[in-house]
């Protein structure tokens, strides 16, 4: 929480204060002024700055890992493995480390961000009213836009053999008509069944 | 002690109501959890909106009565 949004809330509650104890300050001119302040103005600036706070602050992995569900999601970010994309994304700051999920499972489209958090919303709706699958899958199959978004014009990425390798490999990567994911390309991912198993790098942060 | 006046009253109502708004959002910007946002977004809400309704509806009322 910024120290302007304190400053904010903490004034707004002051002048609260004030008309809850004293409201008889409404009868002049300046407690009427400090009543709408204090209950109309304020307050509504208040819940703006404060739910962009939110939104802001759900964009954490933190945030993400809070749920007891998304724990070996989190370990496997640790995976002392280049071939899983997650791992290797967090571990070589390829994505900012502490806003890595949001980074990857936010949609690159226009209002990608909203249609994002009304997902988290359903996420939470599941975990706390209904039954979590065991398996827990995308809503839809990942969107190539969504790697395309960094990647694309990165040399690497453009002159890689396994994008150049037909006329059509790169065209259909970037049309989203080949998967990033497609068998034997960047296929390992999460991999949370296997978490156990899978060595994991020491230096990670936990 | 002052008696206090309805549209006084009322504006002590609107002032509480907006206050725990207020306090529920200073609690749940404090927690990183996925239902900290859910309590600011329903009951923050609700709250500050509810003493924001309070407010205008004394006003009118007052603005009748005279």
């Amino acid at each position: 929480m910024g120290i302007e949004l304190v400053g904010l809330l903490a004034i707004t509650a002051a002048l609260l204060l004030v008309l809850l104890l004293r409201p008889a300050t409404t009868r002049e001119r300046g407690g009427r002024v400090l009543a709408f302040l204090g209950i109309l103005a304020l307050p509504t600036l208040a819940f703006a700055v404060g739910f962009n706070a939110h939104v802001e602050r759900s964009k954490k992995r933190e945030f993400c890992l809070s749920c007891h569900i998304m724990e070996p999601y989190g370990k496997s970010l640790a995976i002392d493995d280049d071939e899983y994309v997650p791992a290797s994304h967090v571990q070589n700051n390829r994505v900012h480390r502490d806003e890595a999920c949001f980074t990857c499972h936010t949609t690159y489209a226009l209002y990608g961000d909203i249609k994002a958090k009304i997902g988290g919303l359903r996420h939470i709706a599941v975990n706390y009213l209904g039954a979590p699958p065991d398996t827990i899958r995308l809503y839809r199959p990942y969107n190539n836009r969504e790697c395309l978004h960094c990647h694309e014009g990165a040399r690497s990425f453009e002159s890689s053999d396994a994008h150049t390798e037909t006329d059509t490999t790169m065209t259909a990567i970037k049309a989203n008509r080949l998967s990033c994911m497609s068998s034997g390309c960047h296929d390992l991912v999460h991999d949370v069944r296997n978490i156990g198993q899978l060595p994991m790098w020491k230096g990670a942060r936990s | 002690m002052t008696t206090l006046l309805p549209i006084e009253r009322r504006i002590r109502v609107a002032a509480a109501l907006v206050l725990v708004g207020i306090v529920i959002e200073a609690v749940t910007l404090r927690i990183l959890h996925p239902l900290s946002f859910v309590l600011f977004a329903a009951l923050g809400a609700l709250a500050i909106g509810a003493g924001i309704l309070v407010y205008l509806l004394a006003l009118l009322r007052a603005s009748e009565a005279a």
